[in-house]
């Protein structure tokens, strides 16, 4: 009989593929009403002055998503209310950095695992208190619900984020090649099992092995190695080292980095290094390097958000109708197969704290975050933001751009799916630390070992730097909060 | 009087018109009509010129700028198309290329629907430029769907060498013919808008030439038309003329039939009803002459009647004064001159004569100067002075005549003498706010001096100082010699506090024998030295009724603003401190300060449990066995009160029984207290061989308390309580304060058998003198001194006197907190009678008393 940890992911992605399927319509738009109607009375009331502008700190891949196609989601709120948007385009660094220097925007993208440090140095503001006031929940239904808000929302009991992006990582692999059957004899010849859609991350290493033909264009696997977000393709490994799943730190903030599943979790994001195209460890080749040769049929396999799916179902795409995107493999721990993803960009919208229009960028997210005019902003081509409702799951915009299979594989993941990140107050310090150890092993540097005990040691110095009890407490929050979900 | 001269009916009859006339109206509106005809015809003729100008103009410009705007609308999508497709390869983040993508197919989209029409137009007028143009932009429009394409392949590179060769040349070209294009179009437009200029202006003249011959002839009509109207109005005028100076009044002549006409009709008419109204008025005239005799008679009456009112003012007691506008005395009655002392003088002087007191005067006196001058109504009262030296105080009372047009006329002065009821008013007023024994501010006043003073300090940014003083001694020497000894020795105290302050602060009795000074101080230190001066002023015996008596006060002080910024709290703050000078042993001054407060605040959130704890059962009785010295055999015990509160636990005794002591609570749960005590011990007694004596306190407060003997005795009878098993303990405190009372009712006690202890001996006076002067049984001596008896010898020579002491007078000893064998068989061998303390056992509730001893009275020490 199958265990309850088992069971219990099993009936989440059951619930969430029928919220998909059977859900009817979602009553959308009330959510929106509500904030353009909170507007017009601050207008009225004069708190606001008609006319008046909000400045939107967004980078330069999230305006069709937040402005619309042909800024028709901005004309529509300027429309409604007046109040002017006025785009600023923001550097692609972490968002800390752009708010330390532009203290004009009132409304900016901030990615999960930022917000502990964000609120630790005071640069953006909480929003628990502008819901309460207009009565804004983060409803989970399952009809237009958010897909678990608190993973995207929340910095301990404080919420300080609104989801507008849902960034799970799932693994794209090359179904015309799979489907080949003289490529599932040779398979099956080589490796003594069927080609298929690998369960672990060893089986997922064979897969790209055997798909690695640099001499005829193809490599086996073109995962991003770039030192910055290193920690994204390495997560996911580490999660499902350990049964439910693996824990960076222990109870006293002691790493647990050098444990052997974080050890073989770090070996197996170094082994695919030899599989990728040349030069995949150098400075500057994330997304905008692997993306494009998968999308050009260059490689077997690439891991991404479904962001990818968009790109890769577009019309210039040599892959469009022959690529699939599949749950992540797992680890094999006790005779079972543990499976944990993790949130890793997330282009979710965080007030800052010199914010001059707070309450009017928080309404204006509200607007922009409802079932309805949420849909419409997902559904457009182009863009960062990726479904974060389950009625965005059912849109037919929604679907073709990202075809239905995908969206299935993607709804179900967010069963397994870990907080980005630490979770923790110096978020930034520890995973650049991280970063810069797994980019030393992926570069043969170093070996996994030493990286994940460089690493470890790096991480209690920053622990005792940001003050012990204070992150032991941070931690057991966190914990409490998301440690026994699995 | 006679009636208005009737018009002639010849004036009156109206005039007839011919239906036909030509009036002035008509020939006015003829005229403007045809004016207005002129000028409309000018201003349509003039549009109509003016408008085809403008037209030509701008159709001319229109047919020029229009290709401009075109081939300028194809310059700009041409350059936005350049700039996307250049932009295109440096999308740093591949999301955002399909945005790209679609913004550069818009513009291509855009760029073929603009140019269709335009290449029509082209081909007419230049067709070989159309061709190129044409042939151009197709190879333009094809790089750039291939760089789109590339761009959805994500191939960059690829898009980027096209963008950089490629197309370059093909919008190189289409931007250069776009250009020709515009040069040439400019060129004809310029000729073109001169030719239109030419043709407006020529349009513009002629419009003018027509305006000034139609205004020409207009202004000739309407001088001709004014001067004909202008000679027959003068005509009109003449007349009048000499009609106004009394000449020649014959009618003038009329001609015409219109409104000038009428005008000459009616002039004639006016002038015979004029000449008819001169002979109505001197008809008039006389009959004037007529009511002028009549009101002359009756002035004469009015005369008398005045002469009445004046003899009525002459002869009333309130001095009046009446002066003209000007001031000129007029008038002024003898009660005037008996008022103020001095005959009217002739000028009313706009000051009043000299004031008795000249500094509390000079308001009311500015202010009648002030009325006086501007002549209005005023009264105040004033104390004046006679020229003999009496003074006298006055009601003054200004009131000014006025004429029916409001100017003043005369000015009423009125001098009332009211000394007799301001020496009543004052007489009241000093009763309301001065003591009437010590001649010091009453309670009200002192309040109202406190807020001065307050107010003064805090305008002035510095302190004052309240002192709350109660004389410690005054209720002992008040009761014992009586209440005018008592009041004798207040009002030497009053005096010895005003001897010590400056005249400008204040001392203030509040009542009884509480004193209050007020003092307006530069620093705390300044309240230090004058509460030390008065009690160095109060170190001298009073001499009352030819005796010597000491009386020493107990000084609180509280400081403004430090301590509160409101005289009622500032009084209460002062009233705290008083009391822990009190506490503090009387004849000295505490300063008031936040633990005062908050102390007093527990006290009282205390003594608010504590009012309902006895009915709500938290109070209990405990007991400590009182045990024979030589055997430790069980021969009493103490009741002990014991409070145990839902929230505060349990509650110390040295902390609840002081408060309810104060707060007049222990009179109720002291007889309490006792009622237990007795019913408990009566129910032991048997079980102790018939003997078991019950200690139970009393307080001095139950002392003063009415029925205290009556109460114990009541609770002897309602128990059975055998004599001398019932003990009541004393402190020294309650001798000192009522000795008399105190004595009487232990001699009361005595008889009905109850015994009296006096407790914690050792700590107070400890005199002889008092174990003497009361009927004592017993005396306890205080643990304090038995707990240091193995260690020092000073303790132990004090115990074993007051033992010998004890034996001497026959008392019964207790020694009190034994707590070690070594102290039981010391006191034992120096023949105390009985030991108390945890070496025996603690007070515990009856229960557990009844276990532990009542069932097992022979228990040795070291059973305990």
């Amino acid at each position: 009989m199958p265990s309850r940890k088992i069971l219990v992911p099993l009936f989440a992605a059951a619930l969430c593929a029928s919220a998909v399927l059977v859900a009817p319509a979602a009553s959308a738009g009330e959510q929106a009403f509500k904030a353009v109607a909170a507007v017009r009375k601050l207008i009225a009331s004069g708190e606001v002055p008609a006319g008046s502008r909000l400045t939107l700190g967004f980078k330069q891949g999230n305006m069709n998503a937040f402005l619309g196609n042909d800024l028709a989601l901005q004309k529509e709120w300027e429309s409604l209310t007046g109040i002017v948007l006025d785009v600023l385009i923001v550097p692609q660094q972490p968002i800390r950095e752009t708010l330390r220097s532009t203290p004009d925007i009132d409304i900016a993208v901030a990615r999960n695992h930022e917000y502990p440090d964000l609120l630790a140095d005071g640069l953006i503001t909480e929003v628990g208190p502008f819901m309460a006031e207009y009565g804004y929940r983060f409803d989970d239904n399952a009809n237009d619900g958010y897909i678990r808000p608190e993973l995207q929302s929340r910095v301990g009991e404080r919420t300080v984020a609104i989801p507008a992006d849902g960034d799970v990582v799932v693994l794209y692999l090359r179904r015309d090649l799979m489907d080949d059957a003289q490529e599932q004899a040779a398979f099956r010849k080589a490796y003594g099992r069927p080609l298929a859609v690998p369960k672990t991350w060893a089986e997922y290493e064979e897969l790209v092995r055997f798909f690695h033909r640099p001499a005829q264009g193809l490599y086996g696997v073109a995962e991003e190695r770039d030192e910055e977000g290193a920690w994204m393709n390495w997560m996911p490994r580490f999660l499902s080292s350990a049964a439910p799943h693996a824990e960076l730190f222990d109870e006293q903030m002691r790493p647990r980095l050098t444990t052997p599943g974080a050890v073989a979790a770090t070996e197996s994001y170094v082994a695919l290094v030899k599989y990728s195209p040349p030069g995949i460890t150098d400075p500057g080749r994330n997304y905008n390097f692997t993306l494009p040769l998968f999308a050009q049929g260059k490689a077997f396999a690439t891991m991404n958000t479904i962001a990818g799916a968009r790109m890769f179902n577009s019309e210039g795409s040599t892959v469009r109708g022959k690529f699939v995107a599949v749950s992540l493999p797992g680890t094999r721990v006790d005779n079972r197969i543990v499976r944990q993803n993790t949130l890793i960009y997330g282009n979710n919208l965080v007030i800052p704290k010199s914010a001059r229009n707070a309450r009017l960028a928080f309404l204006y997210a509200m607007w922009l975050t409802d079932p309805d005019v949420s849909t419409r902003s997902i559904g457009v081509a182009g863009g960062f933001a990726d479904p974060y409702r389950w009625n965005h799951l059912r849109d037919a915009r929604v679907r073709k751009i990202y075809t239905p299979e995908t969206l299935e594989t993607f709804s179900a993941e967010w069963a397994v799916t870990q907080p980005a990140g630490t979770g923790l107050r110096g978020d930034a310090l520890y995973l650049a630390a991280l970063d810069r150890n797994l980019t030393a092993a992926a570069r043969g540097e170093i070996g996994a070992q030493e990286a994940m005990s460089r690493t470890a040691t790096e991480w209690e110095q920053i622990t005792e730097k940001l003050g012990r009890a204070e992150q032991i407490r941070q931690w057991a929050e966190f914990r409490r909060q998301f440690g026994k979900r699995q | 009087m006679s009636l208005p001269h009737a018009p002639s009916p010849a004036a009156a009859a109206p005039v007839r018109r011919s239906p036909f006339r030509q009036s002035l109206l008509v020939r006015l509106s003829i005229m403007f009509a045809l004016g207005g005809l002129l000028v409309a015809a000018i201003l349509v003729i003039g549009n109509r010129v003016l408008e085809d100008a403008k037209q030509r103009l701008e159709n001319t410009v229109i047919r020029q700028v229009q290709p401009l705007a075109a081939t300028h609308r194809l310059q700009t999508r041409s350059h936005e198309l350049r700039t996307l497709e250049l932009e295109l390869p440096t999308v740093r983040d591949v999301f955002a290329l399909p945005q790209y993508a679609e913004r550069m197919q818009v513009e291509i989209e855009a760029m073929t629907a603009e140019l269709a029409p335009f290449l029509a137009v082209l081909a007419s007028t230049r067709p070989d430029d159309a061709r190129r143009l044409e042939r151009h932009w197709a190879n333009y429009r094809g790089d750039l769907q291939e760089v789109i394409h590339l761009a959805g392949k994500m191939d960059l590179a690829a898009a980027e060498a096209i963008t950089s060769t490629r197309t370059r040349t093909a919008h190189a070209a289409i931007s250069s013919i776009l250009r020709e294009l515009v040069s040439t179009t400019e060129q004809a437009a310029t000729e073109a808008y001169r030719q239109a200029r030419e043709e407006q202006q020529r349009q513009q003249r002629f419009f003018l030439m027509l305006s000034l011959g139609g205004f020409l002839f207009l202004a000739a009509g309407l001088v001709v038309f004014a001067r004909s109207l202008s000679r027959r109005l003068r005509t009109v005028r003449d007349a009048a003329s000499r009609l106004a100076a009394g000449e020649h009044r014959t009618p003038i002549a009329i001609s015409g039939d219109d409104e000038i006409s009428d005008l000459g009709q009616a002039f004639n008419a006016m002038q015979e009803i004029v000449v008819s109204r001169e002979r109505s008025l001197r008809a008039a005239q006389e009959e004037l002459e007529d009511r002028v005799a009549q009101r002359t008679q009756a002035l004469a009456t009015a005369n008398a009647r005045l002469w009445m009112l004046s003899q009525a003012v002459e002869q009333n007691p309130i001095g009046v004064l009446i002066a003209s506008a000007d001031r000129r005395v007029e008038y002024a009655n003898a009660a005037y001159v008996r008022v103020t002392g001095r005959p009217a003088d002739t000028q009313l002087a706009s000051a009043l004569p000299e004031a008795a007191d000249p500094e509390r005067s000079r308001e009311v006196d500015a202010e009648f100067r002030a009325a006086l001058l501007a002549a209005r109504d005023w009264d105040g009262e004033r104390r004046s002075r006679r020229p003999d030296g009496s003074e006298y105080w006055e009601h003054l009372r200004l009131v000014t005549m006025r004429t029916e047009q409001g100017r003043p006329e005369h000015l009423l002065l009125m001098r009332e003498d009211i000394t007799e009821r301001r020496t009543q008013e004052e007489k009241v007023a000093y009763q309301a706010y001065y003591d009437s024994l010590t001649a010091l501010p009453n309670r009200t006043l002192a309040l109202d001096r406190l807020q001065q003073a307050t107010g003064r300090a805090a305008r002035e940014g510095t302190m004052c100082a309240v002192m709350f003083i109660d004389l410690d001694n005054f209720k002992q020497i008040n009761d014992t010699l009586g209440h005018v000894a008592g009041d004798e020795l207040l009002c030497q105290a009053s005096v010895r506090l005003r001897s010590v302050i400056r005249a400008e602060d204040t001392v203030a009795r509040l009542g009884g024998d509480e004193f209050l000074i007020i003092l307006g101080i530069a620093q705390a230190s300044d309240a230090d030295a004058v509460a030390a001066k008065i009690i160095q002023a109060f170190t001298p015996p009073f001499e009352i009724e030819g005796r010597e008596f000491a009386a020493s006060p107990s000084i609180g002080v509280s400081l403004f603003p430090d301590d509160g910024n409101d005289p009622s709290v500032l009084l209460r703050n002062a009233d705290l401190a008083m009391y822990e000078a009190k506490d503090a042993g009387r004849n000295t001054f505490r300063f008031f300060n936040q633990k005062i407060h908050d102390d007093s605040v527990a006290r009282m959130e205390m003594e608010r449990e504590l009012r309902g704890a006895l009915e709500r059962g938290e109070l209990q009785v405990h007991f400590q066995p009182l045990v024979a010295a030589r055997d430790c055999r069980l021969v009493g015990a103490e009741a002990l009160l014991r409070w145990n509160h839902p929230v505060l636990g349990r509650v110390p005794p040295d902390r609840f029984i002081p408060i309810a002591e104060q707060s007049g609570l222990i009179v109720t749960i002291g007889n309490w207290v006792l009622d237990e005590a007795c019913a408990h011990a009566a129910r032991w007694r048997e079980a102790c061989d018939g003997e078991f004596v019950i200690a139970v306190n009393v307080s001095p407060r139950q002392f003063a308390a009415p029925g205290l003997v009556d109460t114990i005795r009541a609770c002897v009878d309602r128990h059975a309580i055998p004599r001398n098993q019932l003990e009541i303990e004393v402190t020294e405190g309650l001798l000192i304060r009522n000795p008399a009372e105190v004595r009487e009712a232990m001699l009361a006690l005595e008889k009905i058998g109850v015994t009296v202890a006096l407790d914690d001996f050792g700590t107070g006076y400890s005199s002889l003198s008092s174990l003497r002067a009361f009927p004592f049984h017993t005396i306890k001596i205080d643990r304090s001194f038995i707990r240091d008896l193995s260690e020092d010898a000073e303790d132990c020579a004090l115990v074993v006197a007051a033992i010998r002491m004890a034996r001497a007078l026959g008392l019964r000893v207790v020694a009190e907190g034994v707590e070690t064998e070594v102290q039981s068989r010391f006191l034992a061998h120096q023949e105390s009678d009985v030991l108390q303390g945890y070496l025996f056992g603690p007070p515990i509730p009856p229960e557990d008393f009844v276990a532990d001893w009542v069932h097992n009275p022979i228990r040795r020490a070291s059973k305990s």
